[in-house]
């Protein structure tokens, strides 16, 4: 067990290194290892797949360009992956002015939810209702919940105040929540059909 | 409420994280068309190193260049050195003084003993003191052998062929006597002793007719010395030799000298023939022997052509082959004059010895976050010591007063670092080693006994990291002042190629491992620039002693892919003996 993971340390090592020599064989490897794992971080960022495929374009293309920077003596899945978020978040800066101001017209109101309610959505659903979300609130709540950030992490990444970053997981959340209850009833009337 | 929504964050984190999607075939094209038009745009990006190797082939290119110069600019001074030596020997030094100088001005005074050259232009002859005279003029004894050996001097030293008696050994000639070489200006002859005929001599006949200022001197020490000169110097004495060997061309035929040798009245019967050029021996002349030249045209002319300063330097020479050193000391502040000037060697080789002072500067590395605490880190902690190099330099001389030096030294650098925390952590062989950052990279030490855990932390003792390095300078040196000393100052750019690094430190649980104290994140090479001054003192013909203070500054960091990049930078004091080849 431990041998193969040796092995295949080596084998990243070494089409690392010939990913830095530029030969084209060895980037496909690379892409074909850690695109699949990237894409579902960048459709989380993105509002949809095509967004996301450009998000993981961009993000592969930095990762061959500047592969030479990489400290090989941390994680080279960790380092693609925190590409494909700056990615994600350099495209959110490039097109901040484009995106709506966000208003929430329905009042939100906290229900009582548990576990057990949701342990039924599919992960495409899960997925779109983050896709749904505002931009701002969909960054917030990625950074904050899979990327592990701090609200003044956030705050500087994103050039907002941390208020703001706090108001925009609090609103996230809720909608999250709402749009989680509308899928439980139409579950519930589904269940209730057959 | 917070708690949950706080369990929406689980949610979404459990069913969102670890899952994996595959991307349409049509990003991976994107990204191989995109990665097409970069490569075609950078270049260097397909080879991390060939910045480097670009640098290195454009720096022997440059050398190769300059050292391919050097041999042709070389090539040029040889041909002209060879031309300059095909010409008469007189015609070198050329001076701007020529001119006339009235009778009344000329150290000659009216009946003193005078030979006459030619004037190759204008036909006309001009008299030049031959020397003291005694009894005879205008008689003429031909001593075969001394012709003969005198005319192969001639011939050798490729002067105007001069008239030779050969023909007609001990031949005494006539006041109408008529040459056997009409067409030769002069005739060379050295009496036996036999008069022809006597005229009377002057009771003491000044020596030169002295051209300009430099040979002034010469004549006034010569007139000065003359009462205690032999006779035979006294009759050498004569400036105007090398005029005489001014007249390359062949002279028209004129009624003088094609027609019978007229006595003249200013004429020395003992006047020696002075149209010997270059050769001292020919003005060594037998004490016993009557020389005289016969050559005249006129009396002293009221005007006479002053001698050239071109005519110094052979003068100068005859009367030092003639140990009239009188003549020769009155010569020397020009010659020094002309020797004033660097005299570099075509080439020389310098073993060098430098003691060096190095410090690293630190630089910040923005890409990383940690990046200014490791900078504090590595300045309070580190320091170096003095050090030696040593190498070999070699000089090309490319100009009159520059030279391209290049070489290889020898550099062994100790950084002292101070006792610091370390924490272990994953090396890249997936190891948990103690983490040890210093300027020159990144060391993972195993301690010799104990287990090691991800985030133990441990404190080293004093430590201590030698880089040694190949230096391969290239610079430009500019050299001026006089021959024997002489000052420089230089500026290139260097190759530093790392050929031993080492890092003796201890934990104070335990040793390190050997093994394990492989150098990570230490370029192989960097390039440095160079910026110096120096003297160069040449006591002696093949050998120089040269001191040049010097100061190395890194052009690329010796260190990658690290928090902090660390730029060598060098104050050393050069030392060397230049051997001239």
């Amino acid at each position: 067990m431990a041998e193969s993971e040796q092995n295949n340390l080596n084998n990243l090592e070494h089409l690392i290194g010939d990913c830095m020599s530029g030969i084209r064989h060895a980037q496909n490897r690379v892409y074909e290892l850690f695109a699949p794992k990237m894409l579902p971080v960048c459709l989380r960022y993105a509002h949809d797949r095509d967004e996301a495929e450009e998000i993981l374009q961009e993000g592969f293309i930095k990762v061959f360009t500047h592969i030479s920077q990489f400290r090989k003596d941390g994680s080279f899945e960790g380092w693609v992956r925190r590409i494909m978020v700056n990615s994600a978040l350099q495209r959110y800066r490039d097109r901040a002015r484009m995106f709506p101001v966000v208003s929430l017209q329905e009042e939100l109101v906290e229900k009582s939810t548990s576990n057990e309610t949701y342990s039924n959505i599919a992960y495409k659903d899960l997925l779109e209702l983050v896709q749904k979300l505002p931009p701002a609130y969909r960054l917030v709540f990625n950074l904050y919940v899979f990327e592990g950030m701090k609200h003044k992490e956030i705050a500087a990444a994103l050039s907002i105040s941390e208020g703001t970053s706090k108001s925009n997981l609090y609103d996230a959340r809720l909608i999250l929540q709402r749009e989680i209850m509308k899928l439980e009833q139409v579950n519930t009337q589904k269940l209730a059909c057959l | 409420m917070s708690k949950d929504l706080h369990h929406i964050d689980d949610i979404f984190k459990n069913g969102l994280e670890g899952k994996e999607d595959i991307p349409s075939q049509k990003v991976w094209e994107n990204i191989e068309k995109e990665l097409d038009q970069k490569k075609s745009r950078r270049p260097f990006l397909l080879f991390p190193n060939s910045r480097k190797i670009a640098a290195i082939l454009l720096i022997s290119l440059g050398s190769a260049a300059l050292f391919a110069g050097g041999y042709l600019l070389r090539g040029v001074q040889l041909d002209n050195a060879e031309k300059s030596q095909n010409r008469p020997p007189i015609e070198k030094n050329i001076p701007r003084s020529s001119g006339t100088r009235d009778a009344g001005t000329s150290l000659t005074p009216p009946g003193s003993n005078s030979t006459i050259r030619s004037d190759a232009k204008n036909g006309t002859k001009q008299e030049a003191v031959a020397g003291e005279s005694n009894k005879v003029a205008g008689s003429i004894n031909v001593d075969a052998e001394t012709a003969v050996e005198t005319e192969q001097k001639v011939k050798a030293e490729k002067a105007p062929p001069l008239a030779s008696s050969s023909g007609n050994p001990s031949k005494n000639y006539s006041g109408s006597q008529t040459p056997s070489k009409p067409t030769q200006p002069e005739k060379l002859s050295r009496g036996t002793g036999t008069e022809l005929s006597k005229v009377p001599a002057p009771e003491k006949a000044p020596q030169n007719v002295i051209a300009d200022p430099s040979t002034t001197a010469v004549a006034a020490n010569q007139t000065k010395k003359s009462g205690t000169l032999s006779n035979d110097h006294k009759a050498v004495a004569d400036h105007e030799t090398p005029a005489t060997l001014s007249t390359n061309s062949t002279p028209e035929p004129s009624p003088t000298n094609q027609g019978e040798m007229k006595k003249s009245p200013s004429a020395s019967p003992n006047a020696v023939d002075n149209t010997i050029p270059g050769t001292a021996d020919n003005r060594s002349v037998n004490p016993a022997s009557e020389i005289s030249h016969q050559i005249t045209e006129a009396p002293t002319s009221p005007n006479r052509e002053i001698a050239t300063e071109k005519q110094l330097p052979i003068s100068t020479q005859a009367f030092s082959n003639n140990k009239l050193t009188v003549a020769t000391s009155a010569a020397i502040p020009v010659l020094n004059k002309k020797q004033g000037s660097v005299n570099l060697p075509r080439f020389s080789l310098t073993p060098v010895v430098a003691l060096q002072f190095g410090s690293n500067r630190i630089k910040e590395n923005t890409a990383y976050a940690n990046s200014g605490k490791v900078k504090d880190e590595i300045t309070r902690t580190e320091s170096q010591p003095s050090s030696i190099a040593g190498g070999i330099l070699a000089d090309l001389k490319i100009s009159r007063n520059m030279t391209l030096q290049s070489g290889l030294v020898y550099t062994s650098r100790s950084i002292h670092i101070d006792p610091k925390n370390i924490i272990a952590e994953r090396n890249p062989d997936g190891k948990v080693r103690y983490r040890f950052d210093c300027s020159a990279g990144t060391y993972f030490i195993k301690k010799a006994q104990g287990y090691t855990r991800p985030g133990d932390t441990a404190m080293t003792k004093f430590s201590t990291n030698d880089l040694n390095y190949l230096n391969i300078p290239l610079g430009l040196t500019y050299h001026f002042g006089g021959s024997e000393w002489h000052i420089f100052v230089m500026a290139g750019t260097g190759l530093n190629l790392l050929t031993r690094q080492y890092l003796e430190t201890g934990l104070k649980y335990g040793y390190y491992e050997e093994e394990d104290t492989k150098v990570t994140n230490l370029n192989n090479s960097y390039f440095n620039g160079s910026l110096g001054a120096g003297i160069i003192w040449s006591p002696f013909k093949k050998i120089s002693f040269t001191i040049n203070p010097q100061y190395q500054f890194a052009l690329t960091p010796m260190n990658t892919n690290m928090p902090v990049k660390a730029l060598p930078r060098i104050f050393n004091i050069q030392a060397g003996m230049q051997i001239r080849l």
